[in-house]
């Protein structure tokens, strides 16, 4: 129960892109159509969740035990892009299908912060594994969810008479601060 | 000083296990390509420009490889390279006509200025700001975005000046007509001879009072062309050159000297500013 409750606190309450601000590049960056949108989603997904358990096994096994805290962010970048790498690597081989439909987007999220965000707050909300996995599944839903609508509104977008001085991106930032606003109309329905 | 010895110590360890780790990794999952991807590759002119509809050259070498693509599409290919593909490839290629890019105006900045324009010096933004003051809505307005994306140096460009496009150097990969934010760049076949250099949907007073070279819908191309190749189409004239044999009558007949001989005088040198 408490685990849904975070996998729903961290999906749409406290969003890694609407109420962190997290993760904005891919979210500007990839929401043009939603087809690649939704790849990217599925990337983030899968990327955040096994990076939040690794690096969890890092911290724990690693950092810990020797008592170096405090190389936390650089460690953990370290290791995030070598699982995306070695991941990367693993998809080539086995599946070709899916190196289509998430190859590209993948060396886009080695450095996102939006992975790093979630692995570090998992250990500063001192979470245990499987706490931090729901996290981390939770907020890459969360991110494809929301990327995903952008990418609709901007199909959208696309058709509509848009003022000249408005269109392109800046429409896109005020699109992205409106559904913002949305989204903090369900802040405090669940704490975390 | 052992915090620091620590920390690097740990660091190098952890940097070095994961460079081991993916070096395994890439030894027990490495994938065989086609080696004739990396041959066609080779072929291919390599400056990914994606004119073709592939992000890179690599790309497009893999779909002409295991989808069966044509190799035609990539606009830079020459004889000798198609006929190498064809080669590795095993079946006939035929390459498709070339094509160039020819700015639809003739001089730009002798548009009449409503405005003086003092912004950032960028078509792309000038056009936000009422087309940086030129009276005309149509026209070059010479700040040289298209010659800022050109990848192959085929287009030149002075400050203040239309840009020219040197059609022996162009490879038609169409950058620069997606970039103008004023759309008046086309792709015309490379024989092309006849080309109209003003792009302007004005009625033809209107454009009287705005600019001394440009096209006046008068009309006279479009009567004199022995083969209907001319034609007037949503206030602009346009030449279908599947029907144009280049006899040159509208060349010669232009009152405004604005149907300019691609073949011949579209030199740096000829055209005036």
């Amino acid at each position: 129960m408490e685990l849904l409750a975070l996998f729903f606190s961290v999906m749409i309450v406290n969003n890694f892109i609407l109420a962190k601000f997290l993760g904005l590049c891919p979210f500007f960056g990839v929401s043009r159509d939603l087809r690649s949108a939704a790849c990217m989603g599925a990337a983030v997904t899968f990327v955040m969740t096994a990076a939040s358990a690794v690096t969890w096994a890092v911290n724990d096994h690693v950092l810990i035990p020797f008592g170096v805290m405090y190389l936390q962010t650089i460690v953990f970048i370290l290791v995030i892009a070598t699982l995306v790498q070695f991941v990367e690597l693993v998809i080539k081989k086995l599946s070709p299908m899916l190196q289509r439909v998430m190859g590209i987007y993948l060396p886009l999220i080695t450095t996102n912060c939006a992975v790093l965000g979630v692995c570090l707050l998992n250990i500063k909300q001192q979470m245990s594994l499987s706490e931090a996995i729901v996290h981390g599944f939770g907020g890459g839903l969360g991110f494809a969810l929301v990327i995903c609508m952008m990418a609709g509104i901007r199909e959208r977008l696309e058709m509509s008479r848009v003022p000249l001085a408005m269109q392109g991106v800046p429409i896109c930032f005020i699109t992205g601060c409106l559904m913002a606003l949305t989204f903090f109309g369900f802040q405090g329905l669940f704490a975390g | 000083m052992g915090t620091i010895a620590v920390s690097v110590l740990i660091l190098c360890a952890c940097g070095l296990l994961a460079g081991a780790a993916l070096a395994l990794a890439s030894r027990v999952f490495a994938v065989k390509v086609d080696p004739r991807i990396e041959k066609i590759e080779a072929v291919l002119p390599g400056a990914n420009c994606s004119g073709c509809g592939s992000p890179s050259c690599f790309v497009y070498a893999s779909r002409i490889v295991n989808e069966g693509a044509t190799p035609d599409l990539c606009v830079q290919l020459r004889e000798e390279g198609a006929s190498e593909i064809g080669r590795l490839m095993g079946r006939e290629v035929h390459l498709r006509q070339r094509q160039v890019a020819v700015i639809k105006c003739y001089g730009g900045p002798v548009s009449k200025k409503l405005f003086a324009y003092g912004g950032f010096q960028s078509c792309r933004i000038a056009a936000y700001y009422s087309g940086g003051g030129n009276a005309c809505e149509y026209n070059c307005m010479a700040f040289g975005d298209c010659f800022q994306i050109c990848q192959f140096g085929a287009i030149t460009h002075t400050r203040g000046l239309t840009p020219r496009i040197d059609p022996q150097v162009c490879t038609g990969c169409g950058k620069c007509v997606r970039e103008c934010p004023r759309h008046i760049i086309r792709l015309v076949p490379a024989s092309a001879r006849a080309h109209v250099a003003c792009s302007s949907r004005d009625k033809g007073s209107v454009v009287r009072a705005v600019c001394t070279v440009g096209c006046i819908k008068c009309l006279q191309c479009v009567k004199v062309c022995p083969h209907n190749a001319i034609a007037h189409i949503d206030g602009h004239i346009e030449i279908d050159y599947a029907l144009c044999t280049a006899c040159g009558e509208c060349i010669r007949i232009c009152p405004r000297g604005i149907i300019i001989d691609l073949q011949e005088s579209y030199t740096v040198e000829a055209l005036p500013g």
